[in-house]
Parts: C-alpha cells; sequence; structure tokens
C-alpha cells in the first residue's frame, strides 16, 4: 500500500529498515535521497574528442616569447626574443616556434586565458580541475573526470600521467581513488625505458599468475565479508586494471615506444618532449582517453631568453609533429590537444632579464577533437598585459573542453557530505572555439 | 741555467696568470671565531683567491701578520687579535689582484677554544670540560652533544652558545643543564637578547659534576652547523638600564641578570655612535662573551619616578629626551608629561624589543585637555613609534605600556622623544635578491666600473651628490647629483692607467646640493647570512658601514658608448652604439647591460657584443610621460677573464625630450578588396630640418600602404590603404603611425599617433529581381466556366467553317 503523496512505499520502508543494519540510519536514507532529487545529472556520451592529450608546462610559460609576441611593442615589454610568422597569414609565434608555425593551419591558439591566481600551485590548481583552490574540497582533475564518466577502453586505463602524476591536483579529489591517473612511473626519453608493473614478475608464468591471483581472491573475499570502505574498493578495481593490463597483449604494448621506428622517433625528438609527446600518441591511438604529460621548467625570473632557447625548441619540435602525425594517422579530429600553463609572466621584463607570474592574461593552444583549425581565439592588449577580446575563463575554457568529449559540464558529482558539486561550476560552452 | 733567469721566466709567466682570475669569492672563514689577545690562524675559504693581497677588516682590534695561499681557492690568514679587542663579530673580506671578495665574519671571545670530541651523544659519553672554555664543534642531524663540569656548591655556571650568529646556517640551539642527581636544572632555547641562540647561567646548587647538553630544537642540524659554545663562571646579564645614554658621559649602569642578581656599574660611553654593540658585561668573576644592547644618542637621559601610574601622576620630562623606565610587576604601565607649543612636531620612538627587553610597547598620547590624541603599538617593528605634531600649548601626557600587560624586572624601554631630523644614508643596491653580488666597487687599472648607489632619505628633500673622499690613490669618481624625485644614481668609477693595485675601505658620503643644508650621509650595506621560512626571511644579517674600493689588476677589454647625437624622445626608440676596445687576442663575447634608466625609458636586459666583435647597439625607449632632461647613464660589461671581469663606459648623457610631431589619426574603414585613407592632422612640435618619413604599421595582413614623406611645414598626412579580399575582417586596432626624422645626422623613430581600422566583409552583390510572380487567376464560377466553353466552342466552329 501506498499513500497519496508518498514516495516511500511499505516494501521501501521495510528496505531502508534493512539498511540501518549496514550502518545508514533514516536520517542518512532521507539526506541521501533528498540530495540524489537535487542532483544535477545528465547522461555523458563520447563526445568530437574521443582522447584528450593534455600537455601541461609547468611553472608558468611566458606568452610573450611562445604564442602571443608583441614585435611593435616596447623593448621592456617585448622582451629580447624575436617573432617570426606562421601558415596563417598575420599571426606570428616566438622565434623559437618555427616549426609549430607551420602547424598552425591546424591549431587554435587562445590568447585572453585569464584568471586571478599567481602562485605556482593555485595556478596548477585552476588548470587542472577548472576550478579555484578551496580550502573545504579537493576537486577531481579533468582526468580523472573523464575516467569517472567514461571508465577504461581496450583494457586500458582511462587516465595517464606521462611520467608520474605531475602534481596533487592532478589527482581524483573527492572522487574514488579508482579514477586517479596511471602513472607510468619512468621517463619515455630515458634509454631503456620501461613502464613498471606491466610484465609479469620473473619466473611466474600465466598459469601460476591466475593461480596465485585465486588464492589471493580468496582471502580478500574474507576481508570484504568483514570491511566495508571506499579506499579497498578503490584497492580491488585498480587490482583489477592491473590484471586485465598485464593479461592484454596490445595493451602492454601500447606502452612500448620501442615499438616506434626510428624515424617517427627521431621526428618527435629523442628527448623529453618528443618522447613524451609520441608515448601519449601511442596511447590514445590504443585507446587510452585522457593522458597528461609535462614538460620543461617555465618558471623564468631570470634570463628569460635562455631559458626559452632550453625548453622551446624540444617542444616545438614534438608538439609540431604530434599534430601532424595524429592528423595523417586521422586521429586529430577525435584527439583534442591542449597545451596549458600555470599562468603567464609579466608583461615588462625584469631586473634579472626574466619575467614573473602575472594570470591577467595568458596563452593556451587548443587543436582537434572538434576545435577549429587555424585560428586564434581571442587576443590581449598591445603590451600583452590584459586581454582585449573574448576573455577566456578557466570554467569556460574547461567546460568546453568537457563539452568535446561529450561531458556535460554542469553534472553534478557527489562529493563527500553528500554534496552534489557541478564538474565546471557555471562554465559556458566557447561556440566559436568549435567546428 | 742562472737562477735570476729562471725567477724572470718565472715572473713572466705568472703575470698573465696573475691578471686571469676576476671576481674572487669568499664563502666561509675558519675557525669561527679567536681568543683575543693571541695571535692565529683563519683560513678564508671560497674561489678565485690565489691572488690575494690583502684583508680589509671593518673593525678595530685585530691586525693580519701574513697572507698565504693554500691553493686557488684557500687562503691562510694571520692574524693578531688585541687584548682589548671588541669581543663578538667582526667583519673581513679579502682584496685579490683582481677583485674583492664579499664579506664574512669571524668571531673573537675570551676564552681558550677546544673542540667537541664525538661520540657525546649519550650521558655516559659526556666529554669532560673546565671552566672558562669556549668548546667548538658541529650540530649533525639527531647530534646531541653532551658535556660535563666539575662545580662546588654556589659557584656560578653559565654557559653561552653562538650558533646561528655564527652566520653560516640555520640552526637553532637548545642548551639544558642537569645536577649532579641527574635531574634537569635548566633549559632554554630562545631569549630576547640572543634570539635563536641561548645561554643558560645558575648558581651549583652542590658539589658535583654537572652536565650540559647541546642540541638542535628540532634535532635537525647539518654538519656545516658550527657552533661555539662558551663555558664559564662569567655573569650573563640580559639588559642595561638604561639602555642608551649621550656620548662622552660616565652614567651609572644597571645590568639585569635575573639568574645572578643585578650589577651595577659605571660606564663610558663612547664619544661617537660604534659600528656594533659594544657594552660587555663584567664582573670578578669573568666577562660575558658578548655585549648587551646600549643606544649612544644625543639625548639627556630622564627615568620614570613612581607613582606615574595614571594621568594625574606622571613624570614630568623636558623634551627631546630619551625618558627610561620598567614595567616593573604585571598591569604597570608608566605616565609621563611634557610642555609643548602648538605645531611642535615631535617623534616618540620606544626602544624596547630594539635593547632586548620582553616588551612589547604601546604608546599613547593625551592632549592638554586631557584627550587622546594619538597612539601606536608597532611601527618600529614590535616597538611603538610615532610623529606627532602638537594641536595646541601645553601639557601633553603619554604613556607606555605592555601589549598584554606584562611586567618585571627585565621589562625596562627608553622612549626617545626627539624633533624631526633629516636623516640620509647611501648603499649599494642588490643586484640579486641574497648575494653581496658587485657590491664592491673594483676598477681595473686604466678602465672604469659602474654602480648604481642608492640613497633613503627621512624628512629630506632635493637633489644629492657625493662627497669625493677618502677614495684610493688614482682613483676618480664621476656622476651627476641625483634628481630630487628619484632614489638611485650612476656613478662611474675610473681607475688611471698608472694606479698601482691597492685599495682599501672607504668612508663614502652623500649630502645635498644645497650647501646649506648641513645633513651628510654614509654608507651601509646589509648582508644576509642566514635565510629560512617563511619566504626566505632574513634571520641573520651583517651590516657595515663602509665600501671596499680598490684598483685592480688591468683586463683584456674596455667599453666606451658613443655619444648619442639625436634625443631619446617620448613614445620614441633609439639605439646606442657601444664600442668595445678589444686587447690583442682578447675574442671573448661582451654582456652589457644598462643598469640605470631615467625615469619613462625602458631598455633591453642584456646585449651581448659577440665574440670577436667591437659594437653593439643598445635598444631604448622612452613611453609617453618620459622625464624630459639630460640623464647620465652608462654600460657596463662582463665578459669571461677565468671568471667574470666587470668594467663600464664613460658617464654619458641621454637626452630625453618631447616628441617632434604628433599626428592625430582619423579612423578608417572599407570592404575587403577595396581601398580607404587614413587622414591625419599632424602638429609640429619641435622643429627639424630635412625630409621625414611617416609610416603606418599595425595594419592587418594582406594590406598594403606605403610610406609618405613629409617636412616642417606639412600639417597633414594622408595614407592610402588598399587591402584585399584576403584581408581579415574585423576592427584593427593597432593601427599606428611611426615617423623617422632626421636630427643631427641620426634619426628619432617615435609613434606619433594611433588609429583603427575597420574591414568588412562585402554585402552579397545586387542580383536582377525575379520577375513579379503573375497575380494569381480569379477562380470562375460555374456560369463563367459554360460561358468560357460556349465562346471557346464557337472559335473553333467559325475557325473549321472558315478553313471549310
Amino acid at each position: 500500500m501506498k499513500c497519496s503523496g508518498n514516495s516511500l512505499s511499505r516494501r521501501g520502508l521495510l528496505t531502508v529498515g534493512a539498511l540501518g543494519g549496514l550502518g545508514l540510519t533514516l536520517t542518512d536514507f532521507f539526506r541521501l535521497r533528498s540530495a540524489q532529487a537535487d542532483q544535477k545529472e545528465y547522461e555523458s556520451l563520447e563526445g568530437t574528442a574521443k582522447s584528450v592529450i593534455y600537455i601541461f608546462l609547468p611553472g608558468g610559460m611566458a606568452h610573450q616569447e611562445t604564442f602571443d609576441p608583441k614585435p611593435y611593442a616596447p623593448i621592456e615589454y617585448r622582451g629580447p626574443l624575436g617573432s617570426i610568422d606562421t601558415k596563417i597569414a598575420g599571426v606570428r609565434l616566438g622565434q623559437f616556434l618555427p616549426q609549430t608555425a607551420q602547424v598552425m593551419d591546424k591549431i587554435t591558439l587562445c590568447r585572453s586565458m585569464t584568471h586571478g591566481e599567481a602562485a605556482h600551485e593555485r595556478g596548477t590548481h585552476n588548470m587542472f580541475t577548472g576550478y579555484r583552490p578551496s580550502p573545504a574540497l579537493q576537486y577531481p582533475s579533468l582526468g580523472s573526470v573523464v575516467a569517472h564518466e567514461f571508465g577504461p577502453r581496450n583494457n586500458l586505463p582511462p587516465y595517464v600521467c606521462i611520467p608520474n602524476q605531475p602534481n596533487e591536483f592532478a589527482g581524483p579529489g573527492y572522487l574514488s581513488d579508482s579514477f586517479a591517473g596511471f602513472s607510468i612511473g619512468d621517463d619515455p626519453a630515458r634509454n631503456g625505458f620501461q613502464v613498471r608493473d606491466l610484465n609479469l614478475a620473473g619466473g611466474v608464468d600465466t598459469d601460476r599468475f591466475t593461480r596465485r591471483r585465486r588464492l589471493l581472491d580468496q582471502v580478500n573475499q574474507y576481508f570484504r565479508s568483514r570491511e566495508q570502505a571506499e579506499e579497498l574498493q578503490a584497492v580491488d578495481t585498480f587490482y583489477e586494471r592491473a590484471y586485465s593490463l598485464v593479461s592484454s597483449q596490445a595493451a602492454r604494448e601500447a606502452f612500448d615506444i620501442e615499438k616506434e621506428d626510428a624515424a617517427t622517433r627521431d621526428a618527435y625528438g629523442r628527448n623529453t618532449a618528443g618522447a613524451r609527446m609520441l608515448l601519449a600518441r601511442r596511447l590514445v591511438e590504443a585507446g587510452v582517453r585522457f593522458v597528461t604529460l609535462t614538460y620543461g621548467g617555465w618558471d623564468m625570473h631570470d634570463n628569460i631568453a635562455g631559458g626559452m632557447q632550453a625548453n622551446v625548441p624540444a617542444f616545438d619540435q614534438g608538439f609540431a609533429q604530434l599534430i601532424n602525425d595524429l592528423d595523417q594517422r586521422g586521429m586529430l579530429d577525435s584527439t583534442l590537444v591542449c597545451v596549458t600553463t600555470e599562468f603567464g609572466r609579466t608583461p615588462k621584463i625584469n631586473g634579472t632579464a626574466g619575467r614573473d607570474h602575472w594570470p591577467k592574461v595568458f596563452s593556451t593552444v587548443m587543436a582537434g577533437g572538434g576545435i577549429k583549425r587555424g585560428t586564434v581565439y581571442g587576443s590581449s592588449d598591445s603590451t600583452a598585459s590584459e586581454p582585449l577580446d573574448d576573455p577566456l575563463t578557466v570554467e569556460d575554457w574547461a567546460t568546453t573542453v568537457y563539452h568535446c568529449l561529450g561531458i556535460v559540464a554542469d553534472k553534478e558529482l557527489m562529493a563527500p557530505g553528500n554534496r552534489p558539486i557541478e564538474i565546471v561550476d557555471g562554465g559556458k560552452v566557447r561556440t566559436a572555439l568549435l567546428v | 741555467m742562472n737562477l735570476r733567469f729562471v725567477s724572470l721566466v718565472a715572473l713572466l709567466l705568472a703575470v698573465p696568470l696573475a691578471a686571469a682570475a676576476s671576481s674572487p669569492a669568499l664563502s666561509i672563514i675558519t675557525p669561527r671565531g679567536v681568543q683575543r689577545g693571541l695571535q692565529h690562524e683563519l683560513v678564508f675559504s671560497g674561489a678565485r683567491l690565489e691572488e690575494s693581497q690583502e684583508v680589509l677588516l671593518y673593525f678595530d682590534g685585530v691586525t693580519v701578520d701574513k697572507i698565504e695561499p693554500i691553493d686557488a681557492n684557500q687562503v691562510k690568514v694571520t692574524v693578531t687579535v688585541a687584548p682589548d679587542c671588541r669581543l663578538g663579530e667582526h667583519v673581513a673580506q679579502l682584496r685579490t689582484a683582481s677583485g674583492i671578495t664579499e664579506y664574512r665574519s669571524f668571531f673573537v671571545g675570551p676564552f681558550p677554544a677546544a673542540d667537541e670530541s664525538e661520540p657525546n651523544n649519550e650521558p655516559e659519553q659526556a666529554c669532560a670540560i673546565a671552566f672558562n672554555t669556549t668548546i667548538t664543534g658541529t650540530i649533525a642531524p639527531e647530534d646531541v652533544d653532551r658535556f660535563r663540569i666539575s662545580a662546588t656548591t654556589g659557584q656560578r655556571i653559565s654557559v653561552e652558545v653562538e650558533a646561528i650568529r655564527l652566520g653560516t646556517i640555520l640552526v637553532d640551539p637548545f642548551l639544558a643543564a642537569f645536577g649532579p642527581d641527574g635531574e634537569e636544572i635548566v633549559f632554554q632555547d630562545d631569549t630576547p637578547l640572543l634570539r635563536q641562540d641561548c645561554f643558560v647561567s645558575f648558581v651549583a646548587p652542590a658539589d658535583g659534576e654537572y652536565v650540559v647538553l647541546l642540541r638542535d630544537t628540532a634535532y635537525g642540524g647539518n654538519p656545516n652547523a658550527h657552533y661555539r659554545m662558551h663555558v664559564g663562571n662569567f655573569p650573563r646579564p640580559t639588559i642595561a638600564f638604561p639602555a642608551g645614554g649621550p656620548p662622552g658621559q660616565t652614567i651609572p649602569v644597571e645590568f639585569v641578570d635575573v639568574a645572578g642578581g643585578a650589577i651595577k656599574q659605571d660606564v663610558v660611553v663612547p664619544a661617537a655612535p660604534p659600528q656594533r654593540e659594544w657594552l660587555i658585561p663584567a664582573d670578578d668573576q669573568g666577562t660575558a662573551p658578548s655585549p648587551v644592547a646600549f643606544r649612544v644618542v644625543d639625548l639627556p637621559n630622564s627615568f620614570e619616578s613612581e607613582p606615574n601610574q595614571n594621568i594625574e601622576q606622571t613624570t614630568a620630562v623636558v623634551v627631546p629626551c630619551a625618558a627610561n623606565g620598567r614595567l616593573d610587576e604585571p598591569g604597570d604601565q608608566d605616565w609621563y608629561s611634557f610642555e609643548g607649543k602648538k605645531d611642535q612636531v615631535f617623534n616618540l620612538e620606544v626602544f624596547a624589543r630594539r635593547v632586548n627587553s620582553p616588551l612589547d610597547a604601546i604608546i599613547n598620547v593625551w592632549g592638554p585637555d586631557k584627550q587622546h590624541i594619538a597612539g601606536n603599538d608597532d611601527s618600529g617593528g614590535p616597538d611603538a613609534s610615532m610623529r606627532l605634531q602638537l594641536p595646541a600649548d601645553g601639557q601633553y601626557s603619554f604613556r607606555v605600556l605592555d601589549h598584554l600587560s606584562r611586567g618585571g624586572p627585565e621589562f625596562i624601554y627608553r622612549v626617545e622623544v626627539t624633533t624631526v631630523t633629516p636623516r640620509l644614508t647611501i648603499s649599494i643596491p642588490r643586484i640579486d635578491r641574497y648575494s653581496q653580488g658587485r657590491q664592491q666597487i673594483a676598477i681595473p687599472r686604466g678602465n672604469r666600473f659602474g654602480t648604481l648607489i642608492s640613497a633613503t632619505r627621512v624628512d629630506l628633500g632635493g637633489e644629492l651628490r657625493l662627497l669625493e673622499q677618502n677614495l684610493p690613490p688614482g682613483i676618480s669618481m664621476h656622476h651627476q647629483p641625483m634628481a630630487a624625485n628619484l632614489a638611485v644614481m650612476p656613478v662611474v668609477f675610473e681607475a688611471a692607467a698608472d694606479a698601482e693595485p691597492g685599495g682599501g675601505l672607504v668612508d663614502l658620503r652623500a649630502a645635498p646640493v644645497d650647501e646649506a643644508s648641513r645633513v651628510t650621509g654614509g654608507f651601509q650595506n646589509r648582508a644576509s647570512f642566514v635565510l629560512g621560512e617563511p619566504n626566505n626571511t632574513d634571520y641573520i644579517v651583517c651590516d657595515v658601514d663602509r665600501v671596499p674600493v680598490a684598483v685592480i689588476n688591468a683586463v683584456p677589454f674596455k667599453l666606451e658608448m658613443v655619444q648619442p647625437a639625436a634625443p631619446l624622445v617620448r613614445e620614441g626608440s633609439l639605439g646606442i652604439k657601444v664600442v668595445a676596445h678589444r686587447d690583442e687576442g682578447f675574442t671573448a663575447p661582451i654582456t652589457i647591460q644598462l643598469p640605470f634608466r631615467p625615469p619613462g625609458v625602458g631598455a633591453a636586459g642584456t646585449v651581448t657584443i659577440p665574440e670577436n666583435e667591437t659594437e653593439a647597439m643598445y635598444p631604448l625607449d622612452a613611453n609617453a610621460n618620459a622625464q624630459i632632461g639630460d640623464w647620465p647613464i652608462y654600460v657596463l660589461g662582463t665578459a669571461e677573464v677565468n671568471g667574470p671581469a666587470w668594467v663600464s663606459t664613460q658617464l654619458a648623457t641621454l637626452k630625453v625630450a618631447d616628441r617632434y610631431v604628433m599626428v592625430e589619426m582619423q579612423r578608417a574603414g572599407c570592404e575587403q578588396g577595396a581601398e580607404t585613407r587614413f587622414v591625419g592632422t599632424m602638429t609640429q612640435v619641435t622643429d627639424f630640418e630635412g625630409t621625414a618619413t611617416a609610416e603606418l604599421l599595425g595594419v592587418p595582413p594582406n594590406t598594403e600602404v606605403a610610406p609618405i614623406e613629409f617636412d616642417k611645414s606639412t600639417s597633414e598626412v594622408t595614407f592610402v590603404v588598399k587591402t584585399k579580399p584576403e584581408t581579415p575582417a574585423g576592427k584593427h586596432g593597432g593601427v599606428f603611425c611611426r615617423v623617422t626624422i632626421p636630427v643631427n645626422g641620426e634619426t628619432v623613430v617615435a609613434v606619433a599617433g594611433r588609429s583603427e581600422l575597420q574591414v568588412d566583409v562585402p554585402l552579397p552583390k545586387g542580383e536582377a529581381a525575379p520577375p513579379p510572380p503573375p497575380p494569381a487567376e480569379k477562380p470562375l464560377s460555374r456560369l463563367e466556366k459554360l460561358r468560357e466553353d460556349a465562346k471557346q466552342i464557337q472559335e473553333n466552329q467559325t475557325g473549321k467553317g472558315n478553313r471549310q
């Protein structure tokens, strides 16, 4: 029997009573129901971007010396480096980006990115989570949200970090640890690079491994009957994924950069940037949904000319090759490549020939996965000090990235304390960026 | 072979080597301390020290007997320390044939030194020590050093540690003492007197062996964490009361020693303010190893007289004066009163924490009407400090109390009430945050070295000049007065071609150009010796009051700036030619920089004169508000001469001028592929001769616009802009007019006006309008239809009939 206006049936009420045995009180139950009722829910369906390669340049890359040079600005703003033409007339890049200039017709520059966080960790938090940092909550990174929404593909982890989770904000935040990134644990640029734990230990064949696993399952079953904890489930999930990874030849090979021919490796550059980008391409090709990689040190408070000379050429070669390679393989339209950094750098060259932190305006790059080709979105003013047109907020940028992936960023995920939290709070899709 | 010939060959070989070890560096002097009254060997360690010629000492009492290089990075220096040498920190730096090092410290103590002997971590391993000894050692990570010392009942045991004060590394020592029964008697971590360093001082309660424990507070430590632990029967007062007095007078002073009781002595105050704390407490049992704070200030001392607990019971003083008092017990507050006239201005500055008192002072002032008029808590650090302009004639009162209403025998203070006195100090600004880089003036023989001198003015305006005094022989100094609105000026030192290598510490002073002012300001430099959390805060600094100036060996290059003939105009740019004169065979690249930039002038950070080349252009530009005038500038250059060698150009003049022309540009717009015109009204600000050029820049790609010529009579310019179908549509805001004007055989290049270009997508071409559709026929009624049919039939029949 069910009274009119009461959504709780007699059977439901009995179920609630039974739940009490699991530590869930009636109050808890109603609170949970109430939260679920208010939670904004959207179904995530694969969008134009099937995968993301997220290239993060830690330290805060100067936009003036890379993607937003100001050749007509006074010398102390312009900086010590020059600029070059690109394939798109009127669009210039920093002098150390000649190869990227040749793929300018395939990528989109966002020159009006802006946020207000001038500290490294806060800028990093913004660009990995789409949120300003909060002392009350750890937000999940984009990669973890993708892992949460779509799960693994082709027995591969959905979210992989090269070489390691680059910072504390690239983790799963308030989501379960199951959605943490898989850290490959070694630098693909190193000779003898090998992803740890992918192969069976020495002297253990498949049969022996299966026997061991069965034995472990029995032990685990006992503990599962005694303990219920989210962390334990997360560990179980991790083990399951690891088993599927270890047992799949194709999945394992995705991590084997040695399978690439020498010409490809040379084209990407046999250095940190090239090797990481090449491995990222292998991984998305095999089915990984979100690959995060970092490259270089861009906190150039001193001698920015020397710093750029040391860091940009390898990036330029690897990035241009990555775009061309994805395009030639027909993967660019389904792979979103993002190049971001913590913040930009001060408009004026400082007393030690460098630039300091400047979050008011900086540049990012987006390519493929449903993003227009060969355009510049937004602009900074004549001294690269403030956004001039179409200021691009972190929220809107993240929402647009999620949109390409097929995730509605307004969707709410459940944070601890049964608090539904939007994937991105208040972001709008910038349709001008989309094809 | 003739021995004399061999020596000559060796000397000739040595000369080029001697010229090749620029920018020596000094990192530490060991041992970290010495006993006064004896001769000692010190080792100065650093880099490029093989040509050390002189030790520059900032304080009296230490004389150098011998300097013997050990290797390129170490020098043995034999010193004699006078028996009456001031105890505490002494400062030294090395002058080599090719440069001057940073300054570093070493310490002078009263006792002979003995090294600690490890292992001594456990109580049973405590090593035996004697009274009146300085134990030297290091605090390694998790290290605990224990020492045992025998004492008899009633004997004073004092232990003081110099660790962080040694300025080597961040270390926070902790001391504890245990009695013969193993019970802890006393322990200490930090003190107002010694800050992170500490001391313990107590009277032995029984005969027996006492154990002293020394470690880092958090069991941290470092192999380089040196310490000097003084052990003796000396008194260890923490405070002198009064904590200051007028120079040259003899005044009674009470040394406050909470553990051992007060010591009262007459103290002769030095005739001139000394550079360092100098008042060492001593009694018949010994001499404390470090001083207490005592200010030497030309102000009469006044003393509080209790009761002075409220506004009705004040201690009357005559200002200016130093009011000395003590908050004897918790809740105590001290009131003073003085007579003042309307509009008199006084500084009221409390010295409490700065003279090692635990007091956190607050000061408040009441007017003649007994209304509160001003107050301050922390403007002088934890001490209070304020400026007061008296609103009326009458009796004013001020009150001193502790922020937490604490009090006790150590809670002494002095309030210095002074009139406004202009003050000036000068220094060399740091070129990077934490080092002493280029804060020494080392001038290669026959060459120049430039530096910036900054001024800190208090209640002092106007232009400033440097006083040329006490420079070493062969050195001249070139500068222009520092503008009243600036805090920094360029100064170039030049060493004559025949100047002998040598130099010393110079009391460099500055004064207002206005000779009516009798203020002069001396040099001050502060080096950061120990930095720590948070955010590289200074824990131990070292202040000096003279600047080292020396002639050093010649270097194989000279720099010269070609005096620009054209001015740098507002919103303009200018290249300054810098010429390098290289010695035969010297090809290294030379990196040049422009340390001084007049207000509103920007420049490249550095420019390199490439290897083997002899000149470079240094780009400058001026913003729209650049300060017009003739400014002294110099270019500083460095090249690798077995270490960085630095020289500068002469002091040249940069003329910053107003614009020559201004162009008020109208906005323009057209459709893609069309042509448009930018019309600008030209205003001539400064006359010029000849033909100048105006260019329109910042136009979008695929746009053509030709430069135009103009002269001093031109009042309007028109640029014809041709766009193409592929010219990007939109508003192009960065369009500007750049003019190039011939002046004195050179050119003035400047932005003369700005505008914007609107490019639109053409409207769709107008096609011929389709003919209007025929009006719909009215549907026929049945009757009309029948009539039509009948008519048709009839016509047909008629037609047939005709044909038949």
